[in-house]
């Protein structure tokens, strides 16, 4: 993680709004840490779609629904 | 983040400068006092300058000088380089070191000009390892957009007395998107709400690949997302119109503030100019009407001594009955003739043979003078009674000439005060200025109306995109190969739900902490009090201000009171968003007065105990009671004068 | 009985003055000829001046006359004779008007040559209403 500022009500946010569940809040607070890392045009597909790809397998397995 | 230093080198007035702000625990504040023209503004040009490659705030002067100071120049002979530099240190809050460098360089002509060789942007900053890293190129501008965005750097590093014009023109828009900045929810939104979007369609275009079922009900689920977009940008659009006229129609109520309504007045005057042509007509016709009974009458009266005298001889005549019956000769001579009564019939006898031998006698007795005495005891009559009525007439006549010509003088009277109403102003511009105004309120009416009908039209394409979502849920479900995109399918669509929660509740909570932020710092600097009700943030993010009568108040305030609201705002920005980045003003209380002064004073001690606060003063603001007030918590102050060929700035620790 | 006049006669020199600007366009302006005629009689018959015309020149029919017309015509010729055995003659009664009516034209002109404009009504009302008040004494 960089040692980039985000602001902590975003942090906040996703953790309420996750519902506790680990998996789905790890996956959005690094994709947010990887889009402040990253200005302007970046190869976001590869990236975002392994973490998906990973992060979906054991997200089914914890998720609340 | 905060800045550390800031060192300057041949920049404009500074040869060689280097600005520290070191900290104390309770307080991060510092000045920099400088009478006009010694390089204060510059401070910020330089800033501005090394992040951004721009000079916002330079004066007129400055404009037509060289970056390059002038003594550097003057001493630097023909042919050689002059490196022009600035670089500001900053620290984050986790004490990590990033600075920022712009190198401009240049070189001597000939002929004793300057050119321009080229500029470096480059940041320097640790890695993980404690190695000092230097980036460049678009990552380095990435790094000051994440230090303070340039489009919203007018609330960090501004210029005191600019900040009212710019919060003039800030529209709701242009606060939008400053809070959204700030508080980096459009990093949620613009970024990662979009891309996880963009992912999710990729995935659902796989799984239409699959089955056509699937792609239908993706196919479906794109139109009303679509569909949904669209309204919601014509709700943008409609609500862009609504702000841009709002402000407009303000700006005009400001320009015609005790300005009379001109084309009101005018179409006013023609109905007085018609009114006045019609009345005077009908005075004309009244006076045609009164010479015509004078006339007529006149000649009645001036002949009354012959009416009288006829009108007695008349009298006398009948009463000796000289005047005859009327009745015809001829018609007695018939009836004698006939020995029958013309009339009956009946036969006569001798005695009606007589009576009708007498009347014939009187009859034959009868002139022509004695019947035009008959004929004229009618038209006697008839001028007796005119002469009788002739005063009542007149009166009544010259009653309603008098009245007439009364309202004549009114309408005269009434077009008289429109023209001194309109008098002085400048017709045609003024004119102008109501159409403009009334077209900008036609806008916003129209723009609220079919606000209303678009946001209808929202609540029903969000309702089909669910029903979309829904309906490729469950055809993803059923398709077994789909089975692995339909779980990151559901996962991203979850993630998606999780983003956009937390942004739509952060949106609405930054826009009521800045709202409570602003009112409480509002309240706290301005000095009528007991003028000013509240302030409201609206929806739109345009800002309200209400007078203790209820009525919107923001044109009428003054410039300080602009300012004060302008530094309030910024304030609860700052303080409301998280963001943590220094604020820089030049010249921060110029138009501010008094007591206010002091105020400010205060507010700017008490936010920087948090957050860094720099101030570039001039003497005058720098004043006793002001000194009182921030001397005591200054980290950092210093003296700027120039050097006596006044191309040098000198900076003196105080 | 003679022939009627078959019209009403004013002085040659008179045309000029019925033609006069203020005189025709405004103070009798509208009325026939006949009313003129009819209003310059009683201005004479009021001034209690009459002149013989000199020459004569045709104003107006006799047949345009009504019978109002013809009464205020009888009774200047009744007044004028002190009494009414000259009615019959018709040739006499028109003289006795043309007389009036030629003597009062020249009143009027000088009337409104001398005043100022507009003035020639107001004066008329005066004397108009100081009539009424002896009138009705």
């Amino acid at each position: 993680m960089s040692n980039l500022k985000i602001n902590e009500r975003i942090i906040e946010g996703i953790r309420e709004n996750s519902k506790d569940n680990k998996v789905m809040q790890d996956f959005l607070i690094d994709l947010i840490y990887e889009e402040a890392e990253h200005l302007g045009t970046w190869w976001y597909k590869d990236i975002y779609k392994k973490r998906i790809d990973k992060c979906s397998e054991d997200w089914e397995e914890n998720n609340e629904n | 983040m905060r800045i550390e230093k800031i060192i300057l080198k041949n920049y404009r007035q500074f040869r060689q400068a280097k600005i520290s702000f070191l900290r104390r625990n309770d307080s991060d504040l510092h000045y920099v006092i400088g009478t006009n023209g010694t390089g204060k503004t510059n401070i910020l040009n330089a800033i501005n300058w090394c992040l951004y490659n721009d000079e916002p705030h330079l004066s007129k002067d400055s404009q037509r000088l060289p970056v390059v100071n002038l003594q550097t120049i003057d001493k630097i002979g023909i042919g050689k380089d002059i490196e022009v530099a600035v670089e500001v240190w900053a620290e984050t809050d986790d004490d990590a070191k990033v600075t920022f460098k712009r190198q401009a360089k240049f070189i001597k002509s000939d002929d004793g000009q300057i050119i321009h060789q080229g500029t470096k942007f480059e940041l320097m900053t640790d890695d993980e390892r404690g190695n000092t890293k230097i980036i460049t190129g678009e990552e380095a501008d990435g790094w000051v957009e994440r230090f303070v965005p340039k489009s919203i750097r007018e609330f960090f590093f501004f210029d005191g007395e600019q900040l009212d014009n710019y919060f003039k023109e800030a529209t709701g828009q242009n606060i939008q998107h400053a809070v959204f900045q700030v508080s980096q929810i459009d990093l949620l939104e613009n970024r990662v709400e979009r891309k996880l979007q963009e992912i999710l369609d990729d995935y659902t275009k796989d799984a239409g690949k699959m089955n056509p079922k699937i792609e239908i009900a993706r196919a479906k689920l794109e139109q009303a997302q679509s569909q949904l977009n669209e309204v919601q940008k014509r709700i943008e659009e409609c609500k862009k119109q609504i702000e841009i006229s709002r402000i407009k129609i303000v700006e005009f109520a400001d320009k015609l503030k005790g300005v009379p309504d001109i084309e009101a007045l005018d179409q006013e005057k023609q109905l007085l100019l018609e009114n006045f042509k019609n009345t005077k007509d009908l005075l004309k016709a009244k006076k045609i009407e009164k010479e015509g009974l004078l006339i007529e009458c006149g000649s009645i009266l001036m002949l009354w001594p012959a009416i009288e005298m006829a009108t007695k001889v008349i009298e006398e005549k009948k009463t000796k009955r000289e005047l005859p019956p009327p009745v015809d000769k001829g018609f007695l001579e018939d009836i004698l003739r006939n020995e029958s009564c013309s009339v009956c019939g009946r036969s006569l006898d001798e005695r009606s043979n007589k009576r009708v031998h007498e009347l014939l006698g009187e009859v034959e007795f009868s002139s022509e003078t004695s019947q035009r005495l008959v004929q004229m005891e009618n038209p006697l009559w008839q001028f007796k009674e005119k002469a009788e009525s002739f005063d009542k007439q007149r009166k009544s006549t010259e009653g309603e000439i008098t009245s007439l010509d009364k309202v004549l003088n009114g309408i005269t009277q009434k077009i008289s005060q429109i023209d001194s109403q309109m008098a002085g102003y400048k017709d045609e511009q003024i004119r102008d200025w109501y159409r403009e105004r009334k077209k900008f309120e036609d806008i916003r009416d129209n723009n609220q109306l079919l606000l209303g009908g678009l946001l209808e039209n929202r609540k029903v394409a969000e309702s089909t995109v669910e029903e979309a979502k829904s309906e490729l849920d469950n055809e993803l479900k059923k398709e077994k190969k789909a089975k692995g995109l339909a779980k990151k399918v559901a996962f991203c669509t979850r993630a998606l739900e999780i983003v956009r929660s937390t942004r739509e509740a952060m949106m609405a909570e930054a826009r009521e902490r800045i709202e409570i932020e602003t009112r409480k710092c509002f309240f706290g600097l301005v000095w009528k009090t007991a003028t000013f009700k509240d302030i409201k943030i609206l929806p739109d993010y345009s800002i309200s201000l209400i007078h203790k009568m209820g009525y919107e108040c923001m044109g009428s305030l003054s410039a300080g009171e602009r300012e004060l609201l302008a530094l309030s705002f910024t304030l609860a920005l700052h303080q409301a968003s998280g963001f943590d980045s220094p604020i820089l003003i030049d010249t921060p209380v110029a138009r501010i007065s008094g007591l206010n002064r002091e105020n400010v004073a205060k507010v700017l001690c008490e936010v920087s105990t948090y957050k860094q606060i720099v101030l570039l003063l001039t003497p005058d603001e720098h004043s006793k009671d002001v000194s009182k007030i921030i001397d005591g918590r200054a980290c950092g102050r210093y003296l700027l004068t120039l050097s006596s060929d006044e191309n040098q700035a000198i900076l003196e620790v105080l | 009985m003679a022939n009627l006049p078959d019209r009403l006669y004013i002085d040659k020199a008179d045309r000029v003055l019925y033609d006069n600007d203020i005189i025709n366009n405004e103070i009798l302006y509208g009325k026939t000829r006949k009313d003129q005629f009819l209003f310059t009689m009683a201005i004479g018959f009021k001034n209690k001046v009459k002149r013989s015309l000199e020459s004569r020149e045709g104003f107006f029919l006799a047949k345009d006359l009504h019978t109002k017309d013809e009464a205020l015509i009888d009774i200047v010729a009744v007044y004028d004779n002190g009494s009414v055995d000259l009615l019959h003659k018709r040739e006499d009664v028109y003289r006795i008007a043309e007389e009036y009516a030629h003597a009062g034209i020249r009143l009027l002109y000088d009337e409104v040559s001398s005043g100022q404009p507009g003035s020639y009504f107001k004066k008329l009302e005066l004397e108009l209403t100081k009539l009424v008040e002896s009138i009705n004494k």
